[in-house]
């Protein structure tokens, strides 16, 4: 019996090892080749958006612009929100008593893999045309909706980035960033269109002011580097963060890519 | 177990110790700073004077139609030698962007009219151009400058050299409705008249090269039957020819010939035909002759309208109930059938911009027209207009930056106004294009020769 158990422990040793091994094996070339082919070792984060046409928009582009140029005030950062960007704000709840959201159930996960995976843009296919059949709505709920249109949910998941628990008030903060910052990112023609890119680390202190700010990656055109600096200056300071956001911004910055 | 346990905390260390970038997303365009000074002139005579104050009015008016790319300043400090010396720190302090200067000078009943572009931030010349100009070149010289000098500053070809051609009821009498064609340059002036049908043109489209003008005419044909003769009305294709300004006929098949639109190296034309019973549409040669069926659906299928690289065409169909906008491969038949709209009570005429990435088209909302734009895959519907009459037949400029299109508003009772407007793609209204000029309908827009 002795020997068996001691080769059950032996064997079993062995297989924990070998699986190990391979686990990080595994993890280690899934690292690599990603280095490989992509020549890049960040990830980008982008906001997932989902948006589901009820019915012909109610505001025009000139309105929502209107909309957009009106001053952000600081606020605490909402967590697992869609984007900052583009929202117009729903005054009613009239669209998520019948959003067909797609459900991602058990959230959250771990994002191990959708880190792995890099930033996820999913699509969520637009639904208008089922809803009133799906929910037996009336025909003149049907055509308040159809006036009521332009409208983002707040809905659905976070699908792939920085899902995790821990991080998810990191994520939402830094994920509202780009939304106060697009306001003032603005280049004159001669330098649209010509596929340039520069990116910044910004550090930020707990009251959400630049404590500093460098060029981690130049874009090679002197007028581009200092129009995205210029876009973050304009923009601060940036809402209060929570302690723990304000000490890991202050510690570790962030870095924000312009435009990606 | 604590080793499984260490390589988990492992994973969790390597994916937060990554650096996370935030994209910040594509930058919008600033507004390009512009300063068009006055002429530096050498002794003009009155009416050399005034063309040189419309030369340059005709260019400040131009840009102002780019108003969403550049602001443009006028400037005018008497006394100084902006041409032959520009002063360019001083307006780069200004933060201004570009810097145009001309030189003008007397010649009998012409104007010698030489303009310098300059870079401010980089103090280099970009452009130099002369022209000569005279009353009756006047407004088609001054749009070819302005053309110039917005090519030099963008890269890229400007709408100032494109004309809209249209159709108009003005010469219609109390009872019989006249529509006839139109044509005139982008900004509403020069008006020319094509047509003296005594009739009604309807849908007009323009050539590839610009040579030649495409619409459907409500044609009267003279029918022999037995001893009898008698008239009947058709709805006929026709061409007018720019160059040589003669008509023929493509198509008069009886029935319905119309919403016909050239394909992009223009030896087909796409139109919708009533031939088969219901409305179907069609491919036929640039001469006529045989056709092939694009779509067969027993629904009605009209409005087509087709991207440069022929891959692609949206129309309108009734297939789902009411009329919503579809998009397919025109090369086959009934190929890659898409529907696009979903909602609107009624939508009616998509057009597609240059690119072919989006379609503008109008839809029926309240009591009235309005124009959205959506993406050509569907992916998102944006509103144009609201409280501004009934709008319909929006169509993209050569550049994709503006759209024309026609509104309506009801005066009274038994009396309303249609006219042409502009606007650029995000919706801000840049002006009227045509006034008291009866009711207009189906602007169409030269294209862009390189």
């Amino acid at each position: 019996m002795t020997s068996s158990s001691d080769d059950f422990n032996k064997s079993f040793g062995i297989s924990l090892t070998a699986h190990a091994v391979f686990i990080i094996l595994a993890f280690l070339s899934g690292k690599i080749i990603s280095k490989v082919f992509t020549n890049n070792d960040v990830e980008i984060i982008n906001s997932s958006i989902r948006v589901d046409v009820v019915g012909m928009p109610k505001f025009t582009v000139q309105e929502l612009k209107a909309l957009q140029r009106e001053p952000i005030a600081p606020k605490e950062p909402e967590v697992a929100k869609g984007p900052k960007e583009e929202v117009v704000k729903a005054t009613e709840d009239v669209i998520k008593k019948d959003d067909i959201v797609i459900q991602e159930k058990g959230k959250p996960k771990t994002s191990f893999l959708s880190i792995i995976n890099d930033a996820s843009t999913k699509k969520v296919a637009p639904k208008a045309q089922t809803k009133g059949a799906a929910t037996g709505k009336s025909n003149s709920n049907i055509n308040s909706l159809i006036l009521e249109g332009n409208r983002l949910s707040s809905g659905s998941a976070l699908t792939g980035d920085f899902s995790d628990q821990q991080n998810s008030e990191f994520a939402g903060y830094v994920q509202a960033l780009p939304g106060i910052i697009r306001q003032n990112w603005k280049l004159p023609s001669y330098l649209m269109d010509k596929n340039l890119r520069c990116r910044i680390k910004i550090y930020i202190t707990v009251t959400g002011q630049i404590s500093s700010l460098e060029v981690v990656e130049s874009s090679g055109t002197a007028e581009f580097d200092s129009r995205a600096q210029d876009a973050i200056r304009a923009s601060a300071p940036f809402p209060k963060p929570s302690d723990e956001v304000g000490a890991r911004l202050t510690k570790s910055g962030i870095i924000l890519g312009f435009p990606l | 177990m604590k080793f499984l346990l260490l390589i988990s905390l492992l994973f969790q260390f390597s994916a937060f110790a990554q650096d996370a970038v935030i994209a910040v997303g594509e930058a919008e365009q600033d507004k390009d700073k512009l300063v068009i000074d006055d002429p530096e002139t050498r002794s003009l005579s009155g009416t050399q004077k005034n063309l040189s104050t419309e030369l340059i009015d005709i260019l400040r008016n131009d840009f102002a139609f780019y108003k969403h790319k550049f602001n443009t300043i006028e400037y005018a400090d008497k006394g100084k030698n902006s041409y032959s010396s520009p002063a360019l720190d001083k307006w780069t302090a200004g933060g201004i962007s570009y810097f145009i200067a001309s030189s003008i000078q007397g010649s009998g009943s012409n104007i010698e009219a030489t303009f310098k572009v300059w870079s401010v931030s980089t103090k280099k010349n970009v452009l130099t151009q002369s022209i000569s100009v005279n009353q009756s070149n006047l407004r088609q010289n001054g749009h070819r400058i302005a053309d110039a000098i917005y090519r030099s500053l963008t890269g890229k070809p400007s709408i100032f050299n494109a004309k809209i051609v249209f159709v108009s009821d003005r010469t219609s009498k109390t009872k019989d409705v006249e529509k006839e064609l139109y044509i005139m340059d982008f900004d509403g002036r020069r008006v020319e008249k094509l047509t003296n049908f005594h009739s009604v043109v309807i849908s007009p489209s323009i050539a590839p090269d610009n040579s030649k003008i495409m619409f459907s005419l409500i044609a009267s044909h003279r029918v022999t039957t037995g001893r009898k003769t008698h008239t009947l009305k058709n709805i006929d294709l026709k061409t007018y020819d720019l160059s040589s300004k003669t008509f023929s006929t493509i198509s008069d098949k009886p029935g319905i010939n119309s919403g016909a639109v050239y394909s992009a190296n223009g030896d087909l034309v796409y139109m919708t035909l009533t031939t088969s019973g219901n409305a179907d549409i069609y491919e036929m040669g640039v001469n006529g002759g045989k056709t092939r069926k694009v779509t067969t659906h027993y629904a009605d299928d009209v409005d087509p309208s087709i991207t440069k690289d022929g891959s692609m065409m949206t129309f309108l169909s009734t297939r789902p109930g009411r009329a919503h906008i579809y998009t397919m491969d025109p090369r086959g038949t009934e190929k890659d059938i898409k529907r696009i709209s979903f909602v609107g009570q009624f939508n009616a005429t998509p057009r597609f911009s240059p690119d072919g990435k989006e379609i503008v088209f109008s839809s029926w909302v309240d009591n009235g027209f309005d124009l959205y734009r959506i993406d050509s895959q569907g992916a998102s519907v944006m509103r144009l207009t609201k409280d501004f009459g009934s709008n319909e037949e929006p169509v993209f400029s050569p550049d994709g930056e503006f759209i024309v299109f026609t509104s309506k508003r009801v005066i009274s009772r038994t009396k309303a106004v249609q006219d042409i407007y502009i606007m650029n793609r995000e919706g801000e209204i840049l002006g009227q294009l045509t006034q008291d000029f009866g009711r207009c309908f189906s602007p169409q827009w030269t294209n862009i020769l390189k």
